[in-house]
Order: C-alpha cells, then structure tokens, then sequence
C-alpha cells in the first residue's frame, strides 16, 4: 500500500526509547493530573503490571493456563503485611513478600509441573483456592475475613506520601520489566519458548523440560510475591476475599488481553483490568469505547463482504460480541453491575478477533508502518564437528521388544553401530523403523532388551538420558520450535558454544541467510534441515534421522545427501530411516531391513539389495503371489 | 461412642450426596472431553443457569415435571452454543485458547445471572416434603434421595444412550478416531456438538436437583465448577463410573475434614489429596495410559 | 466412474501427488503401485475426502466431489478403507461393522434389526469376525483388523472402495486371505482402487495400473503387461 517508514533504528532501541519515554511520563503525571483517586489507580496499574509480567512468565512464555497467580499474590501481600507489623523495613517487607509467594509456589511447582493443559489448570485452582481457605482460616496470624491492616512503613528515613509510593512502585515496575525482559530473551527464555512448541524435542535435545519450567514459574510466582508486598503497603488493608477466583479471571484475561509474550502486553493489560471500573463509571466514555470497538470489529466481516465471500466465524464472532456490548450500553441501568459482562464481551472479542492481544496486533501493525534496521548476525564460524568416543560402538540395542495393543511394533531387534558408521535402517510401512528409535532416543519405554549409546546404558524411557549419553535426533513429523528464529533453535541446543558457532552450523546446512526467519515461517524442507542442525548443536555421538528427505523436492533431497555425507565425513555415527532407495544405497555404509517388527536382513546395501528375504517384504511374497494366482486367475478372467 | 459414630457415618453420606451431584456435573466434562478433547470451564455457571431456569419455570406455573425437562433444553442449547462459540475455533487451530474462551463465557453468564436474577441465594421450588427420612438412624432429605437417584439415573441413561443406539455409537467413533469415522460418513462435528448439548442438558438437569439442597445463587458456579473438574481429572476423563467413586470420596472427605478441622477447612484436605493425586497420575486414578506420538 | 483430473495435493510440506489423472470405470479393479512415500496414501486420502486438495479435481459419477468432506463423499458411495486399518479400537467388532453403515442406520431406533442381513454376509465371508463379533476391536490380531477394516467398508454398500495399502504389516498367509478377499469382492462386480506396496500382488488381482513415483504417475498400462516389465521394479529397489 505504501512504503515503510526507516528510521534507520533496531527494534530493539526503539523499544527501548519509548519504554523509557512511557516511564517518564508515568512519572511525571501526577504533577499534570492532581487528585487521590487518579494517583491510586496509576499505583494499582504499576502494582498489576509488576504481577501481570509474573503471570506472563507461565501464561505466555510457558504456555500453560496458570490459575494461581491471584492466590501467590494475596500470600505475597500477607508475608509482606505481617513482617511489617513484626517491624521490618520496607525492603525486608518485601523480601517477605517474595519468600511467602515462591516457598509455596515451589510446593506446588514439585508435582504440577509435569502437568500440562486441563490438568495442570486444575492443579494451580486448587493451590488457589487452599491458599485462600488457608489465609481465611489462620486467624491468630491472618484475622481472618475481618481483615489485617497495616501502616505503610517507611523507606529507610524517608516517609512515603501517595505519589512517593507511585513513584517507587514505577521503579518495581521497570526493574521486573527490564529483568524479565532480558531473562527471556537469553538462552533460558529460548529454552522456555522452546519447550512450550515442542516438549519431546526439548526433551530429546537435552535441553530439558522440568528444570525450565520450574525457574519460570518461580520467577513467575517471585513477582507475584513482590507485587503483592507494593499491593500491602499500597491499600494498608488486606481481606482472603480478594484474592481469589474473580480477581485470578481479571488477570488471566488481562495478559490475554494486551498480549502475551510480551512485557508491553502485560502493561497493557494490567492498565485495563485497574482503570476498567472507571471506564464503565462514565457512560460517555463507555459509550465512545463502545462505538470505537464496533467500528474496528465491523472491518473484517465488511471486507468478506465486499470481497464476495461469506465471512467467516472468526471475522463475524468479535463484531456479534461488540454489539451486544452495545445494546447493553443503551439498556443497562447500572454499568458497573454488568463489569464483568462487559470484560467478558470485550475479551470475547478479543481472544477471538487479535490472538496476539492489544500489544501483538499493535506490534505487527507498527513492523508495516516502519522499517528497522535488524540485528547484525555474528560471522559463522565452525561447522559439523564430532565427538570423542572412547568405546568402539556408537550403538548398542539389546533385545528391544515393544507392543501397542496386539501388535507387535517391534519384536526383539537387536542392532549395533560402530564408530563413524552409517547404518540404514529401511522396511515397508508399519515395519516398526519409527518405533524402533522412539525406543533407543528414550520416548517409549521398552517392553524389554536395553540400549546404551556410546557406551552409556541409557534410563528405559528417558529422552533426557538418551541425550545425555550422546543421542540426538530428528522427528518424522517435525517438531519446529515454532516461536523461535533459526538461529535461536540452533542456541538452545547448544550445550555451550556461541552465535558464531551456530551460525556455522546453519552455513553448514545451507540455512546462513535465513538465520532471523521464524520457524513458523519456514519452509518444510528447511525446517527438516534446521532439525538436523539443532541435533547437530548438541554436539552428539549418534544422529538419528528419522525419514529426514520425506516430503522434500528433488533438488532439496540432493543437498540432503550432500549434508550427511559430510556429516558423515566428519566422523558421526548416524542411523538413518529413509524410504528414498537411492539416498540409502548412496549414503550407508550398512542397511538393516525390518518387517513385522523384525529385523530380517542386514549387510551392504549390494548385498541387502539382492536378498530374497528382503525383495519378498517389498514385493510381496512369492509363495503368496503363487497361491493368489492359482487360486484367483480363473476368477479374474 | 455408638452415636458419634453414627455423626459421623451421617456427615460422611450427606457428604457422599454433594459428592454424587459433582459425579454428575463431572459426568458433563466426560462428555465433551470424550468428543473433542476440551472441556467447558464455565459448566458450573451452566449448572448455575440451569437451576436459574428452572426457578423461573416454576415461577410461570409450570409443574415440576415439566420443569427438569424444561431446564434440561435451556441447558443443551447453552452448551451447545459454548462449543460453537468458544471452542470449535480454538481446537481447529490447535491451541488451548479454549480454555480462555470458555472461561470467558462463563464470566458473561455469571454476570448476566447476578443482573437479571439477583445476587441473593433463592430457594428451589419442589413438590416433595422438606422432612426428612429414616434409614437405621441415618437421617436423608428427599432432596438428597433426589440427587442420588438423579445423578445415577442420569448417567446410566446417558451410559446407555452411548451403547445402545447409533447416535451413541458414533459418538464413542468419533472420540476414538474422527477420521475414520468421517470414513464411515459420520459427520465428526455433529457428533461433537452432540456431545455438547447432551453434556451443557447433564449440567442443567444438576442444577435442578442440586438447587432443592444448596439454594440457588452466583456464587455456586465457581465452586462446583472446582469440584466437579476435580472428580473429573482425579478420576480420570475417560473413566467412565470411576467418576461416581472419586466424587462420593471427595464429597465424604469434605464433611469430615470440615468436622475435624472446622467448617472453613472442609475443602482443604481433598484439595491436597487432588494435587497429589494428579502428580502421581497425571491420567487420572481410572483412566488409560496416555502414549506420546511423534 | 471416477475421473481424477491433475489432482495435487499434501501435507505441510511439497505437495506429495503432483498433478496425478487416473480413470476408473465401473467393475474395474484398479491398482496404485508405487514405493512407500510414493503419495499413493496422499492420493487416497484426497480422493475420499480426508485432505483437501490443492489443485486438480476428482469426478465421481459424472458430479465434482472435489473438496467435500469424507462423510460427505462416504454417502455418495465412495469408501476409503484407510491406510493402517483404523479400527475403533476401544468398541467391539460388531459395533465397528455397524458403524460401516451407519448413514442408512436410525440414529435412536432398533439399528441391529435393520442392519442384521448386512451383518450376516459381512459374518459369512469372513467368519472370523463372526467369532469375535464381542470383542473389543483393539484385542484382534492385525489381519483380523484389516479383516474387519474392509467388513466396514463393506457394510456401506459402497459402489466404489478405495483400499489403501490392506497387506500393510501382516505376515504373508495373512495377506493371503486379504487378497483372496479382494479378489472374491472384485468377482462379485465392485469396483476397486488398490494402493499397494506389494506390486507383484497388486498386479496380479488388477486388471489396470499405476506406477507411481515421487507424487506423479510414472507408467501406466494393463496389469499383466506391467508385470513383465523390468522398469516397474526399478521403481522399487531404486
């Protein structure tokens, strides 16, 4: 439509003048806007934005519903509130704070953190509501539902006014901003990305899925803790009530809201959950807000319609949600009775018509308005190296047997792989070759027999073992990590290593100069080789490649035996599942043939080739073909 | 001794009766899991509204019998409507945005709820005696015999809906493989939505039997929805009567720990035990083994 | 019967059929020969409905099917028996059998009484499932699947089956059975499409063919006469 605005900026510095520019003028508005009421709101806003960025932490970067947020809060609010009347400073009160919302965060973190979706909700609800029996119950220290009040305790000598105390919870506010900013953009965050797309491959890269998950959650839950401690010392009166489910739905579709996985997005939610009972206390406002939604939802639906095409669900739900939030302005007497009605329709609209929330729809509509400078790409160095092996066999598989329901996928196969060699593994469909390495990476537990990677017995059913001993693999049906660049998916492989050397190793895969591009937006056959490059960062002792050429161009199968020669060349030990005969005859140095389960040949590709056995799995038995003929000619003709 | 034994053998059944009326709302997340792998986290203001509209049916005058029914296709249609607002979008793109939106509608009907019909607690209109009954000293309202007889009766009826016809049939085909029953010319998404209205029907048809016990208000929805998502994934989501036992120990728990421990304390106990019970198995103490597919 | 014009299609990546055009007439048995990773599977998938295609259209009985869903396009009467037999496991062999049926079936009514004469043949020709009609599907052993994935097909009345790769992972007497199977099916006047991997099979129990490599349709021509011919092996073992 028209062109891109350059600044000449990095994305990265105009974020970081304009977050600055915001802070200041957050600061400097209670000297252009007077009044108590207005100055309470900001400090609520900083309050809910230093606990939102918390809760993003699980709901955004984790991806998983976490419902305990309101709950760590209130703990948080009452460690504070009680080390303050115990007689601690202000900041002692607020390491409290923390300390009261992380130690039974942790509890909680032990067992549900090997949850996932409906369940792992369900575990943080009910740490939400036991917290809250909890603080109701333990009157002696809490006072119960009559409620535990407190005197704002001073900063060291200083005594904090209203605006003194807005000013320090903005300084909270932009150091839990900066902090969780740069925790989620280094290795850690990646790897919290990471996992979030594809949990087995973090797995089966090493990478590792619990110890991520749990610092998250209690960097998470830390803030909470300290929000909680400002939120205190802020009202000077706390009760369990508030605490509990309706707040905890206010703020988990606050985040949703301004957009996850972003710390502009909790900001932006945190402002709409403080200032939404004020919003709907002036009709005229409410009303403007109202018509400004209905506009704004009608584009979709009208642009279907101009373009001839029925609009769909997706375009018409947001636009149904606003004008019955429309009709509710012009009935409802009391507005403020319908608040919640109104977020919900709001959010309704939200959720279904902006997935990336206030702050992701802004950012994608700002990267078409201006063009950044983008972030200079380290010089590549490196490429495919192996490791030492001190043992003779990068593979031992003793005897592995496994079955799902009666079948038996794979049936007491027994297979090794010496140093630097690559063994093909083939067999007609349904032979059990993918069963077979989901058993030695660790993904299934065998019904029986045992494997040991370069030298080392890995734990039955164990991705993060399997990889620990030297095991890396690719996925048949790609595990992407889809929030991450290219670049990023090699780094969180990296054991150790720089941008550099990961940038070798996407030189060494043909993927140099798309090193910035999103996994969601690559294409498939990049993505296979961008899986063997991420194997290859873990720096392993076995490459296991399941079907890597499946689904990929000719010309895009020819690079590929050209990266595994040279992988090869550099002295890995590979095992190799592939349907395309030519690349295995190409390639291996080895070829073992199952079928039914079984392994039924095994040799060099010339002498596997020629085997009777192995021409009867393809083609069809002989025997058969002569009774079929028989008996069914006659029929037939 | 003998009569405080008889206290508590009581508390533990008036216990195990509330634990009956989660089974059945529990029973409802069953349904809908079964069919398209989400569950509804706003069926306890779908209980909620359907106790509501059964008020206002007998508010009009209309007889009991014709009231329950009358709940039970308010109910199918709002459960109906929750799957193809809130959820059909979000599971086709393969993301859990369903919990959200589910939580979403539930929010707008609890706030419809509290400005149509109040936010004071009302009584459920019955036709039977408030008395109660005597069973060798343990002592039972109708209301309670209600919620017994209607929970089991309603899921066996459902259980044997799922067998014995075709409708059934299909929906258990669709849960197992929608592919291949689309082979089979099952249309997968009406099965789904199916599985929702009967569900969104099991929920109403739970809050005109629970309403008689607990009153009727806008704060029953939150809890019930806690409790009876508890019973369903402590008991697993594909665990079929597993339900009916994890809901009346759960119920059972509640009464006692709150008699040992003090009222406020009464959730505290299952709460811990659903915790743990979930970590170590994640797939419920009934259900079936998940396998990981790459 | 069924025409397939440039029909291309495939999962998240390249397209896995590129252009393929096939011609079925009535009473034929047709079959798709090809290596695994071929786009055999692909191609039956979107003949029936389950992917959509990207380009190209499939012509079943003169109206365009192309893009309807696969219940759609199974009440027309075109029936995929799918790829690695996706039984319902958890439900018994009967129920499996009756679900084969289940567009001509009252939904709430008396279902077995106006299925049991399709049950007893689908029962007479493969006792087996006769045996085990109460157990669960999921228990059976893989040909007595794949014996009661086709007994569903069968219980549409299908006009036209797709068979997608049936001797997949069974021991050889097994597919042995299978095929006879077929082949009485073809005999009794139903027309096929079967994607095979076992091509000296396939060649046998058809009268026409397709080579397939790498999503295209690379020979094609009268069964027995491809069966002599050295390039379909070629096509194989690479």
């Amino acid at each position: 439509m028209f062109a891109a605005i350059d600044l000449g900026l990095r994305e990265n510095t105009a974020e970081r003048i304009v977050r600055i520019a915001l802070f200041i003028g957050l600061a400097a508005l209670p000297g252009l806007w007077h009044g108590q009421y207005a100055l309470g709101l900001l400090t609520l806003m900083a309050v809910y934005g230093v606990l939102l960025i918390g809760l993003d932490a699980t709901v955004g970067y984790l991806g998983q519903v976490n419902l305990a947020q309101a709950a760590l809060f209130g703990l948080g609010a009452y460690g504070s509130a009680l080390a303050v009347q115990a007689g601690a400073p202000l900041p002692l009160a607020l390491l409290a704070g923390i300390a009261a919302a992380v130690l039974p965060g942790a509890a909680l973190a032990i067992p549900a953190l090997r949850l996932e979706g409906p369940q792992f909700a369900l575990s943080t609800l009910s740490f939400a509501t036991l917290s809250v029996i909890f603080l109701n119950e333990s009157e002696s220290l809490t006072h119960g539902a009559l409620g535990l009040s407190i005197v704002r305790p001073s900063l060291f000598t200083l005594s904090l006014d209203a605006r003194s105390f807005y000013w320090l919870c903005l300084v909270v506010l932009f150091i839990a901003w900066w902090a969780s900013q740069t925790m989620l953009k280094s290795r850690f965050g990646l790897s919290i990305e990471a996992l979030r797309d594809s949990p087995t491959a973090t797995d089966a890269l090493g990478i590792g899925t619990l110890r991520h998950k749990a610092l998250a959650f209690a960097w998470g839950s830390s803030l909470a803790g300290l929000a909680g401690g400002l939120h205190a010392m802020n009202f000077g009166y706390l009760q369990p009530a508030a605490f509990g489910y309706d707040l905890m739905v206010m703020l988990l579709l606050g985040v949703v809201f301004g957009g996850r996985r972003s710390q502009w997005g909790a900001f932006a939610g945190a402002a709409v959950v403080a200032m939404l009972p004020n919003l709907l206390s002036n009709r005229t406002l409410f009303f403007g807000l109202v018509c400004f939604g209905c506009m704004l939802t009608l584009v979709s639906p009208i642009r279907a319609l101009i373009t001839r095409r029925v609009p769909s669900f997706r375009e018409v739900a947001p636009a149904g949600a606003m004008a019955v939030a429309f009709g509710l302005a012009f009935m409802a007497a009391n507005l403020e009775e319908w608040r919640k009605g109104i977020f919900a329709l709001f959010l309704f609209a939200a959720v279904v018509g902006l997935p990336d929330g206030l702050a992701g729809a802004f950012a994608i509509t700002l990267q078409k308005i201006i063009r950044f400078k983008p972030d200079p790409l380290p010089p590549a160095t490196g490429g495919i190296s192996s490791m030492e092996m001190s043992v003779g066999s990068a593979l031992i598989a003793s005897n592995l047997s496994k079955s799902f329901g009666g079948v038996r996928a794979v049936d007491n196969v027994s297979l090794e792989i010496g140093k630097g060699e690559t063994l093909g593994l083939i067999g007609p469909n349904g032979s059990g070759k993918t069963t077979f390495i989901n058993l030695i990476s660790g993904l299934y537990v065998p019904d029986g027999g045992s494997v040991e990677i370069a030298g080392k017995r890995s734990a039955p059913g164990s991705l993060m073992s399997a990889s620990a001993a030297g095991g890396a693999r690719t996925f048949q049906n790609l595990q992407p990590f889809s929030g991450l660049s290219a670049l990023e998916s090699i780094l969180v492989c990296q054991g150790d290593g720089g941008k550099s050397e990961a940038m070798g190793l996407l030189r060494a895969v043909g993927l140099e100069d798309k090193a910035r591009l999103r996994c969601s937006d690559m294409s498939y056959g990049d993505l296979r080789f961008l899986e063997i490059a991420r194997a290859l960062a873990t720096k392993p002792r076995l490459l296991m490649l399941d079907e890597p050429a499946a689904g990929m161009s000719k010309p895009d199968i020819v690079r590929l035996v050209t990266l595994i020669a040279s992988i090869k060349k550099a002295g890995l030990s590979i095992l190799l599942i592939e349907h395309h005969q030519d690349v295995v005859a190409e390639l291996c140095d080895r070829v073992a043939v199952m079928d039914g389960g079984r392994l039924i040949a095994l040799g060099t590709p010339d002498k596997v080739r020629h085997d009777p056995k192995v021409i009867e799995a393809y083609l069809g038995t002989e025997d058969v073909e002569a009774l079929v003929k028989c008996e069914m000619e006659p029929k037939l003709c | 001794m003998d009569a405080k034994y008889l206290a508590l053998v009581q508390m533990a059944v008036g216990g195990g009766v509330m634990g009956m009326a989660y089974a059945l709302v529990a029973y409802g997340f069953q349904l809908t899991y079964a069919a398209g792998k989400a569950v509804n986290f706003g069926q306890g203001e779908l209980v909620m509204l359907g106790a509501f509209a059964g008020i206002t049916l007998s508010g009009i005058g209309l007889p009991y019998w014709a009231v329950v029914p009358g709940a039970m296709v308010v109910g199918a249609l709002l459960g109906w409507f929750i799957e193809r607002v809130a959820v059909r979008l979000a599971l086709k793109q393969r993301n859990e945005g369903w919990i959200l939106l589910t939580i979403i509608v539930g929010l707008f009907a609890l706030s419809s709820v509290e400005n149509i019909w109040g936010r004071e607690d009302r009584p459920f209109p019955v036709p039977w005696p408030a008395e109660a009954l005597d069973f060798f000293g343990i002592s039972f309202t109708w209301s309670e015999l209600a919620i017994v007889v209607g929970a089991l009766g309603m899921m066996t009826l459902v259980e044997l809906a799922k067998r014995y016809t075709m409708a059934g049939i299909a929906v258990q085909a669709v849960s197992a493989d929608p592919d291949a029953a689309e082979l089979c010319g099952i249309r997968s998404q009406s099965a789904i939505s199916l599985s929702w209205a009967v569900s969104g029907a099991a929920a109403a048809f739970a809050g005109t039997v629970i309403g008689p016990v607990t009153t009727v208000g806008p704060t029953m929805a939150a809890a019930l929805t806690l409790k009876a998502f508890s019973v369903a994934v402590v008991a697993g989501l594909d665990s079929g009567f597993g339900l009916v036992i994890a809901g009346v120990a759960l119920g059972a728990a509640e009464n006692l720990s709150g008699y040992a421990l003090g009222s406020g304390w009464r959730e505290a106990p299952g709460l811990i035990l659903l915790i743990l019970a979930l970590a170590l198995r994640p797939q419920g103490v009934f259900g079936k083994k998940i396998i990981r597919k790459v | 019967m069924l025409k397939v014009e440039n029909l291309r299609a495939g999962y998240s990546g390249d397209d896995a059929v590129r252009g393929i055009s096939i011609e079925v007439t009535e009473g034929s048995c047709i079959a798709l020969v090809g290596a695994n990773g071929a786009g055999k599977s692909t191609l039956a998938k979107t003949l029936c409905g389950l992917l959509t295609p990207r380009g190209g259209r499939v012509i079943f009985d003169g109206k365009e099917i192309t893009g309807l869903s696969a219940s759609e396009v199974a009440r027309r009467g075109l029936c995929l028996c799918p790829e690695g037999r996706r039984v319902f496991g958890p439900l018994t062999v009967e129920e499996n059998l009756l679900l084969g049926a289940y567009p001509r079936l009252p939904s709430f009514g008396p279902f077995r009484r106006a299925a049991s004469g399709d049950l007893q043949r689908i029962y007479a020709m493969f006792p087996r499932l006769r045996e085990r009609r109460s157990q669960q599907a999921g228990s059976l052993s893989g040909g007595e699947q794949q014996m009661l994935a086709i007994g569903r097909v069968l219980m549409a009345n299908p006009r036209f089956v797709v068979l997608d790769e049936p001797s997949m992972g069974l021991a050889p007497l097994v597919v042995k059975e299978v095929f006879e199977a077929i082949c009485s099916l073809h005999a009794s006047g139903m027309t096929i499409l079967l994607s095979e991997q076992f091509a000296k099979i396939a060649l046998v129990v058809s009268n026409y063919a397709y080579i397939i490599e790498r999503g295209s349709v690379v020979l094609e021509g009268a069964s027995k006469g491809l069966a002599e011919n050295p390039a379909v092996m070629s096509a194989y073992l690479g």
